[in-house]
């Protein structure tokens, strides 16, 4: 057996493959490596617009995804809600994922200095779980005071102050969908932006970033961040670095390894089916 | 304290799956969908509480047509009655069809239309080579999902100018999504990895949990590569059962 | 003859409401009552998670009532969650709680979350199984699919900014052009689905009804 087939023989077995990515990612994690981020163009640009966001902002928020995903989201919208605090908001969080409520109550006690400067029902209110169906979207934009009778904790929503101000499609200035799933995005797009203009700003996990980018390409978002990796760059321009910038340097070593596996795949498979093409034999 | 434990063990048992298939990954999944299926319970309740009865109890009398409609769904229990059930997603998809055929039209067909319809020169070369990159591969994707109509004949020893220009047009859209899909697969492992460190860093942060955790399972997986291997020559020995002297 | 076509009826009917009160000015009590009918899809939403549920629950009453083989047991473990989580939750609501009921809380933090997580986080194994043992370039558009996916991965990672800077403007510039030009037709394609799904429920000639 030459060194080829011996190296196949050892990384066909793919308990081999696991072990090692595991090995990469955790050593990496536990020893980090500092490796520096660039800043990509379309990050900038969604620091840009919320900077430009006028005064008071009202601002409709679905957090929209599970603990997988709050690897990615849970960042971006801390990052997003540390920016925009300057401006004295007026936030309405709902979620359209069943776990939603339990990924909200983690931001909320992960980011402690922001929520301790909101007041809840003047400034921000938790709307809860509501149905991931379109007429969701519809009913929420001809007003959500009207269709949600009780917020997630229970009290009316028919007095709570935030509602004179930010309630119908109009009062927005922004809608911030955190999402894992294209299906909100779909949502919003048809029964926000076509039937009421409202301005869409996407944080999204990276798998669904490219079927998404088109949205943004063609004005009907303001802006995108996907991924991890733009987490990272949006913590880094508000100057606070935080487990986005950690997980980095781990990201790069996996994706390393992948690359690695990638190439390392065909260039011993190729070799080894001209082999057994010599000999007649089948190549595993 | 208890549930860092229980969380650490449930992680490493549900990632041993990868490895081999046993009996505390089995364990793991059918609390996962235990506690899920009580989870979501409860939030519909909830739901219907905050949307259907508080509402109504707010004066907004008609939302409880929308509790009758929700009740349909039980009537699948009642043999006799199963038909009933049908009703309450046909309101929902009726609905839901209605609101986003109205606005599928402009949101997703025309707007992307519109914003593919780019100027081919702008006096900047970067983006005039841009947008008519955009343009050949925009146009190359929807030859290449155009099923219906091919132009020429195929297999005809000439090709006619309309079926190489197709032709063109499908190579270029092929490639085209090549792009795509590219991205696509790098995004992709970029969200798999991030996955992966979330999980690592709740393992990291309970040290003790997690290698106990560990010990556990390899012996569980050692014990199912053992019991597959009794099976196995258990089955064996039925085909051909041993000759005695 | 409603058994039949009652719901298909049903579906028509919303459609038709939908398209007039969205083509034509109409009165002001016909638009109260669409933006009704809106209201109460979202909350029937709910009913289907309950029957998810009750589903899951009667599903997995079969094989601790046969005692079928190396699956009862797990049923049982399943069924005692279920019950522990359906009482700790109803409690949770009934008290005003909701799901920050101490209790409640604790079992979904202790076992729905990680579990949660894992499940998903497991796929990256079979990425980097299958990258190793089925990703073949074999032809001339593989080999252009990974290497844009190289550019895109080291323009994602620090460690391509260290290589050579110019990898992240450039990844950011496939991003924003020829990714959302190749996704376009997808996207016009999925809304001439949902225009067209629309017309054959309207005309009855849902395939999936027959």
């Amino acid at each position: 057996m030459n060194t080829i087939e011996k190296i196949n023989k050892i990384l066909s077995n793919r308990q081999i493959l696991y072990l090692l990515l595991l090995a990469v990612v955790l050593g990496i994690m536990l020893h980090p490596l500092g490796i520096p981020i660039g800043i990509a163009g379309q990050t900038r640009d969604v620091y840009n617009y919320v900077d430009k966001l006028p005064q008071n902002p009202k601002i409709l928020m679905d957090v929209h995804y599970d603990p997988a995903g709050a690897t990615e989201l849970q960042p971006m919208a801390g990052a997003f809600l540390r920016q925009i605090l300057v401006k004295n908001p007026k936030i309405v969080f709902f979620t359209t994922h069943n776990i939603g409520p339990i990924m909200f109550e983690r931001l909320r006690s992960f980011f402690p200095d922001v929520f301790s400067q909101l007041k809840y029902g003047d400034d921000y209110v938790n709307l809860g779980f509501l149905p991931l169906v379109e007429a969701t979207f519809a009913s929420m934009a001809k007003g959500c005071q009207e269709f949600v009778g009780r917020d997630a904790y229970g009290a009316s929503t028919a007095d709570m102050p935030i509602f004179k101000v930010a309630d119908k499609a109009a009062d927005f200035n922004v809608v911030v969908l955190l999402t894992t799933s294209t299906d909100p995005i779909e949502y919003a797009i048809r029964q926000w932006y076509t039937a009421y203009k409202m301005p869409l700003l996407f944080m999204v996990v990276a798998v669904i970033g490219p079927s998404v980018q088109p949205f943004v390409a063609s004005g009907q978002a303001v802006g995108m961040l996907s991924g991890q990796n733009t987490a990272a760059q949006y913590e880094l321009l508000l100057k606070k670095p935080g487990s986005a910038v950690a997980a980095v340097d781990a990201q790069s070593g996996a994706h390393v390894l992948i690359m690695i596996y990638i190439v390392l795949g065909n260039l011993i498979y190729w070799p080894m089916r001209k082999m057994s093409k010599k000999s007649g034999g089948k190549t595993k | 304290m208890f549930g860092l434990w229980i969380g650490a063990a449930l992680t490493v048992w549900l990632f041993s799956f990868a490895f081999k298939d046993n009996a505390l990954y089995k364990l793991a999944e059918h609390l996962f969908v235990g506690i899920a299926a009580a989870y979501n319970f409860t939030i519909a309740i909830d739901g219907i509480l905050k949307t259907g009865i508080a509402p109504i109890q707010q004066g907004n009398i008609l939302r409880i047509f929308a509790l009758i409609l929700g009740c349909f769904f039980f009537a699948k229990y009642f043999g006799k009655y199963s038909w009933v059930a049908r009703f309450g997603p046909a309101f929902v998809i009726g609905v839901g069809l209605g609101i986003s055929v109205t606005t599928a039209p402009e949101g997703f067909v025309l707007a992307q239309v519109k914003s593919s319809m780019l100027p081919l020169w702008t006096g900047d070369l970067l983006q005039s080579l841009t947008n008519i990159l955009m343009t050949f591969i925009v146009l190359g994707g929807l030859t290449y999902f155009m099923f219906t109509f091919v132009p020429g004949i195929r297999g005809a020893a000439k090709k006619a100018p309309g079926t190489r220009l197709y032709d063109a047009f499908l190579k270029i859209g092929i490639y085209g999504m090549m792009i795509g899909f590219g991205a696509l697969f790098a995004s992709t492992i970029v969200s798999r990895v991030a996955y992966l460190i979330g999980r690592l860093t709740d393992l990291i942060a309970s040290p003790e949990a997690s290698i106990v955790a560990t010990i556990l399972v390899i012996g569980a997986i050692a014990y199912a590569y053992r019991h597959e291997k009794k099976t196995a020559v258990g089955k064996l020995e039925q085909k051909e059962p041993r000759k005695t002297p | 003859m409603i058994r039949r076509h009652g719901p298909y009826l049903t579906i028509t009917l919303l459609i038709v409401f939908f398209f007039i009160t969205y083509l034509f000015t109409t009165p002001q009590p016909v638009q109260l009552f669409g933006t009704q009918l809106v209201q109460w899809a979202s909350v029937v939403g709910y009913f289907a998670i309950l029957v998810g549920t009750i589903d899951i629950v009667i599903f997995h009453l079969k094989p601790l009532r046969s005692k079928e083989s190396g699956q009862w047991q797990y049923s049982a473990v399943l069924l005692i969650i279920t019950a522990i989580g359906l009482v700790t939750g109803t409690a949770g609501v009934l008290s005003g709680a909701g799901i920050n009921y101490q209790p409640f809380a604790w079992l979904y933090n202790a076992i729905y979350v990680p579990s949660n997580a894992t499940v998903y986080a497991i796929l990256v194994f079979y990425i980097a199984s299958a990258s190793y043992r089925a990703f073949r370039i074999k032809n001339a558009q593989a080999a252009f699919l990974v290497l844009v996916g190289f550019i895109i991965m080291f323009a994602d990672i620090g460690l391509g900014y260290v290589i050579w800077p110019g990898f992240v403007p450039l990844g950011n510039w496939i991003n924003t052009y020829p990714v959302a030009a190749a996704f376009r037709p997808i996207i016009i394609g999925s809304g001439l689905g949902v225009i067209i799904t629309g017309l054959r429920a309207l005309l009855g000639r849902d395939v999936y009804g027959r």
